[in-house]
């Protein structure tokens, strides 16, 4: 690393850098809350201390009262709620500050903005619950509010959205400019930590919680995989959840064919803050010869393009990785592959079953030659 | 047919880099991927991207260092910034760098298929 113009390095607990970067930037990012996480700094890229040794970091990182925190995180809970229970009935242009001819994506920009600010990965694990809670309703409304907007005026089928400037010279990026304040009856309402912008030393390490709805975990145990019922004779039904575990609720997401009416936006539709890699989870899978229709049946992920339909009642996100064990009946071979969850159904639309379409991101060539085969084989058995 | 344009997702966070991959698949660019600034900086050489989407916090080699390095390496080279690190000032900085967007996290894949699409027409 060489210095330039900055002054400053930081670094991460996972040894990630940023810089060089000027004092006022660093005092930016703290009184932002992005420094969570963040552990050590450098003046030169190459010698680290930790932050609390610099003395011009010191102050920024001071510990605020915990107590008077939470009073204002509960009275800025309570000002967000009544800003948008006035806003329940305002129009769209004016909850999103655009004109009230704004085309989608100018709609999409300032949503996207207030979503983000809205995000509960936002949040710190230490925040009030109200708080916490009135963060989510804000982030429901707008996200609801968009969706009338999309269901308007989106054209009927869109998956990539219009074009959107994103640089500097002909248009405000996504981010450059600040979320934009929720006019005329909502004003923003500054993150708790904006107002004391000081992250506590001893919990900087400590990255924010998932939402509370989206499987973030690591699965600790054995995962359970259930065979197929006898009322099911095609498909295995795959638990995904760990025993015991609760599953998730139903969802849909941005890479589900969307409802009609436009885009649902949900937090975990959403890359949060935290790191996510280690949200793998894993399931055992059994192939038989007659559930080996899990590689075929699906116009959209089958094997000819690496990929199954899994049915299960375990929905997780599109885009989690999911460790899988699959094991071959009569064929005594079991075979260890990576998949993405690329899509998912909920039954609802009475075409499809409850599951999720993976596309396998890591499997050997022999492994996968090796399932080509099965499946052509068990597809020549089962029409004779 | 004329030859897909080429786009490198520089982010040492698989998950992420897969994430976008699955963001943008419906935008006709053959993607590469690096996990840090120094495997970014040769991709870069091998393939002359016309799309980076880079990430600013990286071991070894931060962001704005390969930011920098590509605005010497490759100046018709679009840099949209993906980073948590979104502070007003920090934006700005990058921007000054020669990034020709910034997109802040938590992001939707939407942003980032528009994000792409405009920096291709562009």
């Amino acid at each position: 690393m060489t210095s330039s113009t900055g002054d400053y390095w930081i670094r991460d607990v996972d040894g990630r850098v940023l810089g060089p970067v000027s004092y006022p930037v660093l005092r930016d990012l703290c009184s932002a809350r992005r420094l969570v996480g963040v552990t050590h700094v450098s003046r030169d890229g190459k010698s680290w201390r930790t932050l609390q040794e610099l003395p011009e970091l010191a102050t920024l990182l001071e510990t605020p009262e915990t107590a008077q925190l939470q009073q204002e995180q509960q009275a800025e809970a309570v000002r967000l709620r009544t800003q948008l229970r006035a806003a329940a009935s305002a129009p769209a242009h004016l909850i999103f500050k655009v004109a009230e001819n704004a085309p989608l994506q100018t709609y999409r920009q300032a949503y996207f903005a207030l979503a983000r600010r809205f995000h509960p990965s936002r949040l710190e694990p230490t925040t009030h619950p109200d708080l916490v809670a009135a963060s989510r309703e804000a982030f429901a409304f707008f996200s609801k509010r968009m969706s009338e907007v999309e269901a308007r005026i989106a054209p009927p089928t869109s998956p990539i959205p219009p074009v959107a400037r994103v640089g500097p010279p002909a248009g405000p990026p996504p981010t450059l400019t600040p979320a934009p304040p929720v006019a005329p009856v909502l004003t923003p309402v500054p993150p708790a930590a904006a107002r004391n912008p000081v992250p506590p030393p001893a919990t900087l390490r400590t990255p924010p919680p998932p939402p509370a709805d989206v499987i973030s975990r690591p699965v600790t145990g054995a995962s359970t995989w259930t065979p197929p019922p006898p009322a099911d004779p095609v498909l295995n039904r795959v638990r995904i959840t760990p025993a015991g575990t609760p599953p998730p609720p139903v969802r849909s997401s941005a890479f589900s064919t969307p409802p009609p009416g436009g885009n649902v936006y949900r937090p975990e539709d959403f890359v949060g803050i935290e790191r996510r890699s280690a949200e793998r989870l894993h399931a055992n899978i059994r192939v038989t010869p007659t559930s080996y229709r899990m590689f075929t049946d699906h116009a959209l992920v089958n094997i000819s393009n690496s990929g199954l339909f899994i049915s299960t009642p375990d929905l997780i996100p599109v885009g989690s990785l999911l460790d899988m064990e699959l094991t071959f009946e009569g064929d005594n071979r079991t075979i260890s592959a990576r998949a993405r969850v690329v899509w998912e159904s909920n039954g609802a639309d009475g075409k499809h079953e409850r599951g999720m379409g993976l596309k396998l991101t890591r499997v050997d060539k022999q492994d996968l030659a090796f399932i080509k085969d099965f499946v052509r084989k068990a597809a020549m058995a089962g029409t004779r | 047919m004329p030859e897909a344009a080429s786009l490198l997702i520089v982010d040492d966070d698989r998950f992420v880099r897969e994430f976008l991959k699955d963001a943008i698949a419906g935008v006709p660019v053959e993607i590469r991927e690096a996990g840090n600034g120094a495997e970014a900086l040769a991709r870069v050489e091998e393939a002359a991207p016309k799309v980076v989407l880079l990430d600013l916090m990286m071991p070894e080699m931060s962001g704005l260092e390969v930011l920098r390095a590509l605005r010497e390496k490759a100046p018709g080279c679009r840099v949209v910034v993906i980073s948590s690190m979104d502070s007003e000032l920090l934006i700005a900085e990058a921007l000054a760098n020669g990034a020709h967007g910034f997109i802040g996290k938590p992001f939707h894949p939407d942003e980032i298929a528009s994000a792409v699409q405009e920096a291709l027409s562009s």
